[in-house]
């Protein structure tokens, strides 16, 4: 880990008492400040998460609560570096088959054991890379990982990977301890709900729709670290309330996924908050076509699709234009890989119609060409707006939509599950790496009835060979050649409309919650490991 | 033929077990219905089949609706409602730990739009034609057809943002941990506005119901003739017809009590409040199945008791009633 110029600590951390004064009465009076109030983040929480384990999961929720708690080898950087985390120094051997990693000596599991190379062996062969959707591919090329000693790990690899690094960070390798997880039931034993880590942060308790409550590790290696002394989530469901118990001073800060980004530029103009963009890694909204439709599966069509409706629109005024950015082709534009060569489909609706006639599909009486449907999920307002908009546009070029809703359950298990779609608007998680969030949706390997996958059936041999190629080249420029090649061909075939890159913001309020959200890209999430409030961590 | 009390809650406790019975296995059978799958919905984004499948075999997902059925009912009689797939916990624990919320909101709502509903309710009735009258009748109105999620905002809006007097959500204030009176000060604080948006709808109904019953009471020939013995009118309407009015009110708080659940969910999710009306919500969303039923199964039981307990009241006060 690098060296973090952590402040000199005046506060010497007690252990909680019952009936404690505040952090905001410790703000308010400055005397107090650097006595042994303990400080506290009151974050919020959409949802109870699933569990507490990120090792066997990318549900959003259960990165969130997990990242205080768990950590990886490394942990990935807001500009994508990576740094050393559980593991102080690694080296790759020149063919790329054997990475080494160099284990701390220092780290204790939150119930006082050990960490050692026995806990990343034990949780990469029957969690991350077994459980773990983006670890079951990151890991895949591991052949084996041996343990010469407590504290080196070596992953021995069938051929060379790209990014097997980027999974070494918590989103994808979240290392549990061996010690309390042998023999279990991964998927589903309790101890889900009890998470026990090396992170900065020890679970204290968890109430079902009330709040997670954590307390500061005094054993973390990192020595000073962590700053603020409790964290809290409460759990509030509904988003307005959300705002005005930020606006209150209850909570002190939202992550996106819980903030409505619509509010955004409302909140941007409060004196006390500030609005933090999260790096560009999160997510991307996309409308996807079912090729089994008669009508999609004609490359035409989807072309004419692709002049017919105007991204530029749909990225401006969606969520006020505060939350997008440009995506052409499948990549994330924040990534290195992404092809900046690529050429977007004017907007242009008389294209489009000549399109569609040459197709085959000519107006019909009443100047219809034929009908489809557009789904989302009903929770996702964008998304709905986003059909909408569609449904306009491609009116315009005497295409007919039915709009279609509905709940998370049912719209996995209609759309994906059951292939029962036209056209699905959906915000995709991408992924640390191309490798690991977006080649799901264009592999043919990865056609399968289960959701977020190539529910598109697409099939494209070269595409399925140029992902296997690229992923043994370690070479970066090599690699993005390759990746290019993948962004052109895709982008051309188009069986998934990339429709915006989402710009994640972040809200807390000023003087509370300072230097959150911005460290750490969205693949990793947050561990407030740096969190600082002004007049206690830092000077006023 | 007229039952005796204990006669009465043996024949309601008898009544209640085919209800139930009823509901359990409707519920079972019409979540399955629904579409949608728990294990896909709880593994997130492009799972693995491994943990897909290791979901459905811990919970018994990939055994027929039948099988499935018969093994919750035999775990159902003792208390066992098996194990909500979301939470990963024992659903009885899941339901107990956010039962109290719900019941400490409800009854307080309960309470207080009955109190306040029958004081408007006789207020309006002894006003009856009069300006008094046509406020109630109005302000009743409004008040049962606000919906629950917009009088909350802007209660929120209004207590919490704009005047800052009162949390916007929540049970407890989450930065300090209180103890002793303080503790309780602090719920009670957070219970206003749900409260009062919970009481609002009930007293809307209940006061109009109280006015209906004591106009028909205040017409009647023992009250005239108790005020022609000269009784106060106070004296006469509390004395007198009060007492046959409040069976009408008893019955409706009764009836209403499984509605007031189903405002608590749309309540609790406006204000935060962790109980089992959110913990419902979520559930059907997450077609998490054995907790759905366990709700369902808990509420019914709920609205079975509280209507035996009805039941008794108006006996207790109307004999007419024991048939």
């Amino acid at each position: 880990m690098a060296e973090h110029n952590w402040c000199a600590l005046a506060m010497d951390r007690r252990r909680f008492v019952t009936g404690t004064l505040t952090a905001s009465a410790t703000l308010m009076a400055p005397s107090l400040a650097g006595a042994q109030q303990p400080t506290t983040l009151v974050g919020v929480l959409e949802e109870d998460p699933p569990g507490f384990n990120s090792a066997i999961t990318s549900t959003i929720s259960t990165f969130a609560t997990s990242s205080p708690v768990h950590q990886g080898l490394t942990q990935i950087m807001a500009d994508g570096t990576i740094e050393p985390l559980l593991a102080k120094s690694w080296e790759i051997s020149p063919d790329g088959l054997t990475y080494t990693f160099h284990l701390r000596d220092d780290v204790k599991w939150h119930d006082g054991h050990p960490f050692t190379s026995a806990d990343v062996k034990f949780s990469i062969e029957n969690a991350n890379g077994k459980l773990h959707p983006w670890g079951k591919v990151a890991y895949k090329p591991l052949k084996a990982i041996e343990t010469p000693d407590d504290h080196t790990v070596i992953y021995r690899l069938n051929a060379p990977s790209a990014s097997l690094m980027s999974a070494t960070d918590r989103a994808v390798g979240a290392i549990i301890p061996k010690h309390l997880w042998e023999g279990k039931n991964i998927a589903t034993d309790p101890l889900n709900q009890k998470p026990v880590g090396t992170g900065p942060y020890k679970l204290v308790s968890y109430e079902r729709g009330k709040e997670v409550r954590y307390e500061r590790n005094p054993d973390y290696f990192i020595k000073g670290a962590p700053l603020v002394d409790q964290l809290i989530f409460r759990i509030m469901p509904d988003p307005a309330t959300r705002i005005s118990a930020l606006q209150q001073g209850e909570v002190d800060m939202i992550y996106w996924n819980a903030l409505p980004q619509s509010e955004v530029a409302r909140l941007s103009r409060l004196p006390n908050l500030q609005i933090t963009k999260s790096p560009n890694r999160g997510a991307a909204y996309q409308a996807v076509y079912n090729l089994k439709n008669q009508y999609l599966s004609n490359k035409d069509v989807r072309k004419a699709f692709a002049h017919a409706i105007d991204r530029k629109f749909i990225r401006e005024s969606v969520d006020g234009g505060l939350t997008s950015s440009e995506q052409l082709g499948p990549v994330s534009p924040a990534s290195p890989l992404y092809n900046k060569a690529l050429k977007d489909y004017a907007f242009d609706p008389a294209l489009a119609n000549k399109l569609l006639d040459q197709a085959g599909f000519p107006r019909g009486a009443d100047g219809n060409r034929f009908t489809i449907e557009i789904a989302w999920p009903s929770f996702n307002v964008a998304a709905g707006k986003i059909a909408d908009i569609i449904k306009q546009n491609l009116a315009a070029v005497g295409v007919g939509v039915k709009l279609f809703s509905a709940d998370r359950a049912a719209m996995i298990q209609r759309c994906y599950v059951g292939g029962q779609f036209d056209i699905a608007i959906e915000a995709h998680a991408i992924g640390p790496d191309p490798d690991i969030g977006t080649e799901r949706f264009y592999n043919s390997r990865n056609i399968q009835p289960l959701p977020y996958v190539n529910n598109s059936s697409y099939v494209n041999a070269e595409v399925d060979k140029l992902f296997d190629e690229q992923r043994s080249l370690i070479d970066l420029d090599k690699r993005k050649v390759v990746y290019d090649k993948i962004q052109e061909i895709i982008w051309d075939d188009l069986p998934i409309m990339a429709l915006y890159q989402v710009v994640f913001n972040n809200v807390s309020r000023k003087q509370y919650a300072v230097d959150i959200f911005e460290d750490y890209g969205n693949g990793t999430w947050e561990s407030f490991d740096r969190a600082k409030i002004v007049g206690v961590h830092t000077k006023a | 033929m007229t039952m005796s009390l204990p006669g009465l809650v043996l024949n309601r406790v008898l009544l209640g077990i085919p209800t139930l019975l009823i509901i359990v296995t409707a519920t079972f059978v019409l979540i399955r219905l629904a579409p949608g799958d728990p294990a896909l919905i709880l593994a997130g984004d492009a799972p693995t089949p491994e943990f897909l499948a290791a979901i459905n075999e811990r919970y018994g997902l990939d055994r027929p609706i039948l099988e499935q059925l018969l093994i919750f009912l035999g775990q159902a009689i003792r208390f066992d409602l098996g194990t909500s797939i979301y939470y990963q916990q024992p659903v009885v624990d899941v339901v107990l730990q956010r039962a109290p919320a719900t019941i400490i909101l409800t009854a307080s709502a309960i309470l207080v739009a009955a109190l306040a509903g029958v004081i408007f309710g006789v207020w309006a009735a002894r006003h009856k034609g009069t300006n008094i009258d046509a406020g109630v009748g109005l302000a009743s109105l409004l008040g049962y057809s606000l919906p629950a999620f917009w009088l909350g905002q802007l209660l929120i809006l209004l207590f919490a943002v704009q005047l800052n007097v009162l949390p916007a959500g929540g049970m407890t204030t989450a930065r300090i941990q209180l103890s002793g009176a303080a503790y309780y000060l602090d719920v009670a604080k957070h219970m206003v506005l749900p409260v009062l948006t919970l009481a609002t709808f009930e007293l809307g109904l209940i006061a109009r119901f109280t006015r209906t019953a004591m106009v028909e009471a205040l017409g009647r020939d023992y009250v005239l003739v108790a005020r022609a013995k000269g009784g106060r009118m106070n004296y006469v309407v509390w004395k007198h017809a009060f007492p046959n009015a409040i069976v009408t009110t008893i019955t409706i708080v009764g009836l209403e009590f499984g509605v007031l659940l189903g405002g608590a969910v749309v309540t609790e999710t406006v204000f935060s409040w962790p109980g089992i009306g959110r913990l419902f919500y979520d559930a059907i969303l997450r077609r998490d199945f054995p907790l759905l039923t366990g709700c369902f199964i808990l509420s019914s039981i709920a609205v079975i008791v509280i209507n035996l307990i009805t039941d008794l009241l108006c006996a207790i006060l109307d004999p007419r009633t024991r048939r």
